[in-house]
């Protein structure tokens, strides 16, 4: 796994995932924007004198099967203890990937989501995690949301590598190619459509064209001792 | 939600600059603050937890010596003011990590001088660290292991073609070759110990076979 210093992790873990509680939340009915406008409409219907209500825990409650959404780095450990229901983002729903099934090239996921394969293997880590939990607890529970999240965890994992070692992966190495030519062809377009990732391997690819082209341009030569070298030994 | 925003926001500006950004305080600030106001948030929250169970115990006349369970429906905030914390720990650690691994690759590329146009992005923390780590690297150098100066690169030859592209270099005495005045523009054939340290500030410019 990636290091704890790694920026881009820490970046990729910012991306938004759909949650539903599986239980009522106390004290965090502020995630929810609709909540306030329902104790609004909840306090003029009951007169009540106070602005407090539905307190039951000590708190305001963010209800079950509220729809929120919320970053990766604060749901993980709610995730992986079945408090809540996840519901994977759009850019890894199903829509998406039959956009990249039909046609991977064209779908610029630099603007979608620029850590795109990094945040995908970071959720379907998380997923396998709480797949694994919710196995332990297989007794307590009639359904079985460790199947559920095993599957989820697979489906989004096949999808990533079906994106990242395809057709997109052969356009980018073919772009690398043909990159150091400026006159001839003009890579900046292509460039925009890579995810972070994509656009390091581009960047390698093209140090390593320019690498060959050095190479080949300096021709064949015999290995012979240097001056440093021969000082040394003299 | 906007926990953590700040931190995060301290890394995007380290993404999106070309060296360092001017190191940004006001922001460590505001995300140390936020830890201590989860921190309270969630011993406020432990603290109200175990009265409660407390008042359920001594209300049914249960034991008092077994460990009081915290109700679920408060776990949730007490993960989330947890994972906030840990966020934002990570955030600014990675913020300073960043900064001080680029300020010790500085040290190697220029043999210890700061950059005028570097020290005012740095904090004064910072700029203390530079000068320690130089002191460090000179005292083991001093101890006869090795001149960790002297050498940018793994030498080829004794002897290198130089220009001269900044003036006020006045006159250099080299072991081999004697006094040499160093004018703008000119070039010159000479041992590579001697002008290392100009070449290392960008006073001299090393030509390959082909320039010369």
């Amino acid at each position: 796994m990636p290091s704890y210093y790694d920026i881009d992790t820490i970046l990729a873990e910012e991306e938004l995932i759909q949650i539903r509680p599986s239980f009522p939340f106390s004290h965090l009915s502020h995630l929810d924007p609709e909540s306030s406008n329902r104790k609004r409409r909840r306090v003029d219907k009951e007169n009540v004198g106070n602005s407090r209500t539905s307190i039951r825990g000590g708190g305001h409650v963010l209800e079950e099967g509220t729809k929120i959404k919320m970053p990766m780095w604060a749901v993980d450990r709610w995730v992986v203890l079945g408090f809540v229901r996840v519901t994977l983002p759009g850019i890894y729903g199903s829509k998406m990937k039959e956009r990249l099934l039909a046609d991977p090239v064209s779908v610029d996921l630099g603007s979608k989501n620029s850590h795109y394969f990094l945040t995908g293997l970071l959720l379907t880590s998380l997923l396998q995690r709480a797949s694994q939990i919710a196995k332990r607890h297989r007794s307590r529970s009639a359904s079985s949301p460790a199947s559920q999240l095993s599957n989820l965890a697979q489906s989004l994992q096949l999808s990533l590598l079906t994106t990242m070692m395809g057709e997109r992966l052969r356009r980018n190495f073919d772009w690398t190619l043909s990159a150091l030519d400026a006159m001839e062809d003009d890579a900046s377009g292509h460039v925009e459509k890579l995810s972070f990732l994509e656009k390091r391997m581009f960047e390698r690819g093209v140090e390593s064209s320019g690498a060959v082209v050095r190479w080949r341009d300096g021709g064949c030569g015999r290995i012979g001792g240097k001056g440093v070298m021969k000082g040394m030994a003299a | 939600m906007n926990y953590g925003t700040k931190a995060r926001d301290l890394l995007l500006e380290l993404k999106s600059s070309d060296f360092l950004p001017t190191y940004n305080e006001e922001a460590v600030r505001a995300s140390l603050a936020e830890i201590t106001h989860h921190t309270d948030e969630l011993t406020d929250l432990v603290r109200a937890a175990n009265r409660q169970q407390s008042d359920a115990a001594e209300g049914t006349n249960t034991s008092s010596s077994s460990q009081p369970q915290i109700p679920i429906e408060s776990r949730p905030s007490m993960l989330l003011h947890d994972a906030s914390i840990r966020r934002n720990k990570r955030c600014l650690l990675a913020y300073h990590a960043y900064r001080i691994d680029k300020l010790r690759n500085l040290r190697w590329e220029t043999a210890g001088t700061l950059p005028a146009h570097i020290q005012p992005l740095l904090s004064e923390a910072e700029i203390d660290f530079f000068r320690a780590y130089d002191n460090l690297v000179t005292s083991t150098s001093l101890y006869g292991l090795s001149d960790y100066n002297s050498d940018m690169t793994p030498p080829t030859e004794n002897f290198v073609m130089v220009r001269v592209v900044e003036g006020g270099l006045g006159k250099i005495e080299t072991e081999m070759c004697g006094v040499v005045e160093l004018e703008v523009g000119t070039m010159h054939y000479l041992p590579r110990g001697d002008v290392e340290g100009l070449l290392r500030r960008g006073a001299l410019v090393q030509l390959s076979g082909e320039e010369c």
